[in-house]
């Protein structure tokens, strides 16, 4: 699984299919992998509004992860990180979060040019694209970009075995399942139910990694709080066309009148 | 930052203005009404939050830029949130928004501005962000605004006639 190890979520998306992958998948997957990789942090919060809410709400929060300070960010995950330049930026709810960058976003063919640009994927890519008006991109994969990508989809089917049937692999198949970062998302159905799983067979069986300095427990706590499934309800709600500034009225019926 | 300052901070971060329940919130309203990107409003509100902080601990009157004030205006129009929520339950205190008596009075607040960006530069350690405070000079020259029906007119900026 030597690519999956080079390539994060987001560029293993935009290699496998450069042409269909949506613009929210890109978005998703790359909030995924800088949760993943520590630089951000999910954080749900119960709590009241005010002290004298009736209500205890959740707010789901990103915030900078401990990674936050040391990581060197490639140029389209800077659309991630921006906010929390500012010092006292602590945090943001999720929603704004998204919509906030999907809003910063001209047009899908401009992230896409910024993924393709970066380092781990520029050879992959020819520097011919067809562009039309700036609206509609077609991206050519270079002949080794092209036969890079059928190495991933095998690489994440042999990664789907393992996950899905750990006690059949060895130790060092295991091991090598946790180096692929957050590319374990990207096995299809996958799920807290398939997650756990899988950690509970590598703990008991005690899989040693070469996992360097990475905490495995810490690791599987953040996979538990990002889910595709979790990101994706948030990434909806962020993104839905009717929330957003562009598309106009939200709904609202006038003042709310006064209370006396 | 002291640490009764520090405790206050956090309490007006952690004090939300969007609603998570609800899919069109404050930050959405505020750029409608201002024309204003996400992205921008998003930072408009935290300057916001940082101007009724540096209120709370400056014992003097401050000015805000008109970002922050677009920002203030809206959020007194959520008189709950505003008054009973934010000024009674979290600051503890009432901020009242007191607008100017005209032009006689514009050196005044110049200064006023003024001592506050110094004071904001005391208290967060850096510069206020330019967009969101600028100039006292822009401050107090480009305040002509009035409410415009989008659905019924069309705005152009002068600025794409000016000379480059």
């Amino acid at each position: 699984m030597k690519l999956l190890k080079e390539l994060n979520s987001t560029e293993t998306l935009f290699l496998m299919n450069p042409n269909k992958v949506s613009l929210k998948d890109l978005l998703k997957y790359t909030l995924i992998d800088l949760v993943y990789k520590g630089v951000l942090e999910i954080k749900i919060v119960s709590r009241k509004s005010h002290p004298s809410d009736k209500y205890v709400r959740n707010y789901v929060y990103v915030k900078r992860g401990v990674n936050f300070e040391n990581y060197k960010s490639l140029s389209y995950e800077r659309r991630f990180l921006k906010y929390f330049d500012d010092e006292y930026f602590e945090k943001m709810q999720i929603r704004s979060y998204l919509k906030a960058i999907h809003k910063g976003i001209d047009s899908d063919v401009d992230f896409k040019s910024e993924i393709q640009e970066s380092e781990n994927l520029k050879k992959y890519f020819g520097s011919f694209k067809i562009n039309l008006f700036g609206l509609y991109s077609y991206f050519i994969r270079t002949n080794d970009g092209f036969k890079k990508s059928e190495i991933i989809d095998r690489e994440l089917k042999r990664l789907e075995k393992i996950i899905k049937n750990p006690k059949d692999h060895v130790s060092d198949d295991l091991a090598a399942c946790l180096l692929v970062g957050a590319n374990i998302l990207l096995i299809e159905d996958f799920d807290q139910e398939l997650l756990n799983n899988f950690h509970e067979f590598i703990s008991l069986n005690s899989v040693d990694s070469n996992l360097g300095n990475i905490d495995i427990d810490l690791l599987f706590t953040s996979l538990n709080a990002i889910t595709y499934k979790n990101v994706g309800i948030y990434f909806s709600a962020g993104c839905s066309s009717g929330g957003c500034v562009s598309a106009g009225c939200g709904g609202c019926s006038g003042c709310g009148g006064c209370g006396g | 930052m002291t640490k009764e300052e520090k405790d206050l901070w956090k309490k007006i971060v952690d004090f939300e203005l969007d609603d998570p329940d609800s899919d069109y919130n404050f930050t959405d309203k505020l750029c409608r009404e201002n024309n204003w990107t996400y992205d921008f409003a998003i930072r408009a509100i935290l300057e916001y939050k940082k101007f009724i902080f540096l209120v709370c601990i400056s014992d003097f009157h401050l000015a805000p830029s008109d970002e922050v004030d677009q920002v203030w205006h809206l959020h007194l129009l959520y008189t709950y949130s505003y008054w009973t929520e934010m000024c009674k339950e979290i600051l503890k205190r009432e901020i009242h928004h007191g607008p100017t008596k005209g032009k006689n009075e514009k050196e005044h607040f110049t200064d006023l501005y003024e001592e506050t960006k110094e004071r904001y530069r005391e208290v967060f350690k850096f510069e206020p962000p330019i967009d969101i405070w600028p100039s006292s000079q822009d401050r107090f020259h480009y305040i002509h605004f009035v409410r415009v029906n989008m659905h019924k007119n069309w705005v152009v900026p002068k600025k794409i006639f000016e000379k480059k």
